[in-house]
């Protein structure tokens, strides 16, 4: 059954798919998928909304501020989804094969952005649109299948309840194997919280239950195998720009060195030494056993290398466990995983991570959540024999949640309701009901200020301060200071901003800052942009984030730390440090032109060319 | 922490010693680094730290003979020290931007002390090329130290090694000054507009 008339997508086709006013980079062009109404539009994109948002994200967040009404339930038909592009998206720059999906999310009920990496990117970019939007919702699952020319909406009834990986590849072996795809799992199907949407590599749409709201859409994937070149304005000058990029890639002991010979996990060690590590719901952020889930141990179990389409670092590994071969895990499912849950034995961690991925489950939520529940149930508040370190019961548990079966229910809701219905709010380590990923912030200022002022929760990717706090790159900041972290964490977030926008892999953040990246922007596009006003677009995208949430009845009081993680650790590398969050807040707001409740002012809203959007 | 395990003797001869080379002015504020072997592995500087004033999180320790994941603070020159402990007995690395010689290697092949002490101990000093963090100058740099006690990298700096600390300072510090003598002689010989006088015994 095709719910929408395939005709109407063809003739859609013909009609604004191809030709049209186009820059490069951009293609101008979004579908837009009406599943309530049966509807397949597409639409042309405004110049100055490219360049004001850039793309990914930044037109996502744009996107969904002006067209849904306030006060929309994240699981509702009226909730939409934006899986969008940037320019850079299908170029030769190197990694930039990415894609980002946002919605409001029914973990944190803010705006969330979650982007993903791989070849899905590039396919879909070379449809020749720059966003997929995806409101109301279908009665009967299907999926969305994309080439340049035609987006159609197919019956998906024989793949709901296959899990991600099994999804994708039935997909390609329907649509040829010249095309990507990313599905959600059993857990997306019963709008688990933190659902993911993964493709058949390891890469996936992680963070913020956007995998729920794709379920309840009854969307079970989408597959996307365009072929359209995406045009250079300037190639020789991307040539130029591409030896530099080599050079600089292969410079950096973080990108070459780290991530390249041992991956995101190579972390680990330092972070441990530094007193950072996560260790049984952050109750000690130093681990004797660290060592054993650490980047050396995992070369063990590694059977292959492989990273995203374009990228010379390559730095995901293929593990394989028993006769099991599976992708990952990255640092912070170790830790999430590992650490978190007592658990110290790497080939449990890897086998857990495999399942997370197949059931469709965002690994960081599942274990926070899942280090909730211990606490809670080792302090009796919770009715169920689980101690610290029983990966049997983890799995089982994990498997529970994604068929929100027994307390996997309750599980399935995150971090935050869990504590709530069992009464103990101070478990669930979480902002805006994101569970805070792999880096305590006691021990690194800066994230302790970025996790409280990220507007989709606790979140590493939106201001990586650790570059700069442990690892020095690009430059080295006393991790305990105070004075700094507002600007830095502003200015990181604003970059991060663009990042996500423009849709670089943000590990690429450590070397290369606005000023390349404008110079790579102007050689794709063709058009002139500045370092400042790159930077000026991501602080009016990180603005209408904010605004999004303040609409949504988020302020000031929702920029904390949880409670636990405003208490001193009594041992370890960081015993007794607490950050001053309230003082970093304070001027961190002051920085940002915002008011002492939050708000952006009129002024800071004029510069940015927002007061028409309010 | 970092600090915890690592023995306080090693940081604080590291701590001394880093703080010469700052004092003289042989790096700017977070240039440079060092390293002392120990069996296996090598406490070595971090990168991005400041060699004027390292604290003891500014140490870590890292296997010779593979990277490790430690690597990922470690100084970005931790492949050249990990290439001339492989190659050579010796146990101490030191790194440096001494101005003088940085600015002679860019017209000589090799530095030949003018000034007897230099060309005692020294004898010559190879001026090589290379890409800062490379393997291929990590695999010059620890060839030319099997020869010689310190090589020059043209335009970037000097690699000093042996097996005592303090000898490799020594070392160090003699090549920037035979490099200041060489850079004098040149423009005395210029401005007098006379031959030197070249000593008959050294
Ligand atoms: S560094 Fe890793 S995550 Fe980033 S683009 Fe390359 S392979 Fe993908």
């Amino acid at each position: 059954m095709i719910l929408i008339d395939s005709r109407i997508a063809a003739a859609s086709s013909d009609d604004l798919f191809e030709g049209g006013n186009t820059v490069a980079g951009w293609w101008k062009k979004l579908l837009r998928i009406d599943l309530s109404r049966k509807t397949i539009t597409v639409e042309e994109v405004k110049d100055v909304v490219l360049k004001e948002y850039l793309g990914g994200s930044g037109f996502g967040a744009m996107w969904l501020y002006e067209n849904t009404r306030p006060g929309v339930e994240p699981l509702s038909p009226d909730n939409a989804v934006v899986l969008a592009v940037g320019p850079l998206t299908g170029s030769r720059v190197y990694g930039t094969s990415r894609a980002s999906m946002i919605t409001r999310s029914p973990l944190t009920m803010t705006l969330f952005d979650s982007t993903c990496g791989g070849v899905f990117p590039t396919y879909f970019k070379r449809c020749g649109l720059d966003a997929l939007i995806i409101q109301g919702a279908s009665s009967k699952p299907v999926y969305i299948y994309l080439n340049e020319g035609c987006g159609e909406v197919l019956p998906a009834g024989d793949l709901w309840g296959l899990k991600t990986k099994e999804a994708v590849l039935e997909l390609r072996k329907r649509h040829g194997f010249n095309c990507s795809a990313v599905a959600i799992g059993p857990a997306g199907e019963n709008l688990v919280r933190m659902a993911s949407i993964a493709d058949d590599n390891g890469h996936a749409f992680g963070r913020g239950g956007v995998g729920a709201v794709l379920g309840s859409k009854k969307v079970k994937a989408i597959v996307a195998s365009g072929t359209k070149t995406v045009e250079e304005a300037k190639p020789e000058k991307v040539d130029e720009m591409l030896e530099n990029m080599k050079v600089r890639i292969t410079w950096n002991p973080y990108l070459w060195g780290a991530l390249r010979n041992l991956g995101t996990s190579a972390l680990l060690t330092v972070i441990n030494d530094w007193g950072l590590l996560p260790v049984m719901n952050f109750s000690e952020g130093f681990s004797e056993s660290a060592e054993k889930l650490a980047g050396e141990e995992l070369t063990k179990f590694v059977v292959g290398r492989r990273g995203c389409y374009n990228c010379p670092i390559a730095c995901k590994r293929v593990t394989k466990i028993g006769e099991t071969k599976g992708d990952g895990p990255e640092y912070e499912s170790i830790v999430n995983l590992g650490s978190m849950l007592g658990i110290s034995d790497l080939g449990d961690v890897i086998e857990l991570n495999h399942l997370c991925n197949d059931l469709g489950l965002d690994t960081i939520s599942m274990g926070g959540t899942l280090a909730c529940l211990i606490e809670l149930a080792t302090l009796n508040k919770v009715n169920i024999d689980l101690m610290w370190g029983d990966s049997e019961k983890v799995k089982a548990l994990i498997i529970e949640t994604a068929y929100r079966r027994g307390i996997g229910n309750d599980v399935a809701e995150g971090s935050l309701r869990l504590a709530r219905k069992y009464g103990m709010i101070e478990a669930s380590v979480s902002v805006k009901g994101l569970e805070v990923p792999a880096y305590d912030p006691r021990g690194a200022f800066g994230m302790a200020l970025s996790y409280a002022t990220s507007y989709r929760g606790a979140c590493h990717l939106r201001s990586w301060t650790i570059s700069f706090e442990v690892i020095g790159t690009p430059n080295l900041v006393d991790r305990f200071s105070v004075l700094e972290k507002p600007a830095l964490v502003k200015y990181t977030q604003d970059l991060a901003a663009v990042y996500d926008s423009l849709l670089v892999c943000k590990h690429f953040a450590v070397e290369f800052n606005e000023e390349p990246l404008s110079s790579l922007l102007s050689a794709v596009t063709g058009l002139d942009f500045s370092k400042e006003e790159l930077l000026a677009a991501g602080e009016r995208i990180w603005t209408i984030a904010r605004l999004f949430n303040i609409r949504e009845g988020f302020t000031g009081r929702d920029d904390v730390l949880p409670p636990k993680l405003q208490a001193p650790l009594t041992k370890g590398p960081i015993a007794g440090r607490v950050p001053p969050i309230q003082d970093m807040i304070k001027e961190y707001y002051s920085v940002r032109d915002w008011d002492s409740q939050g708000i952006p002012s009129r002024k800071l809203l004029d510069r940015l060319n927002l007061r028409c959007r309010l | 922490m970092i600090a915890e395990g690592i023995d306080k003797e090693v940081y604080e001869v590291l701590r001394g010693y880093a703080s010469r080379i700052a004092r003289r002015g042989y790096v700017t504020a977070h240039g440079g680094n060092l390293s002392i072997r120990s069996g296996n592995n090598m406490w070595i500087t971090r990168h991005a730290c400041s060699l004027e004033d390292l604290r003891v999180e500014d140490v870590v320790k890292v296997p010779v003979d593979r990277p490790s994941s430690r690597d990922v603070i470690a100084s970005t020159e931790t492949p050249v020290h990990r290439e001339v402990y492989k190659r050579t007995s010796n146990l101490v690395v030191m790194h440096a931007h001494p101005p003088y010689t940085v600015a002679v290697s860019y017209f000589v092949d090799r530095l030949v002390p003018p000034d007897s002490e230099g060309y005692h101990v020294l004898r010559r000093v190879p001026i090589i090329e290379g890409r800062p963090g490379s393997a291929a100058l990590a695999s010059r740099v620890a060839e030319a130290l099997r020869d010689s006690w310190a090589v020059v990298v043209r335009g970037h700096g000097v690699f000093a090694s042996s097996k005592f600390i303090d000898h490799t300072y020594q070392v160090l510090c003699m090549v920037e000054h035979s490099a200041e003598i060489f850079y004098l002689k040149k423009v005395y010989e210029g401005s007098l507009k006379v031959k030197p006088v070249v000593p008959q015994e050294f």
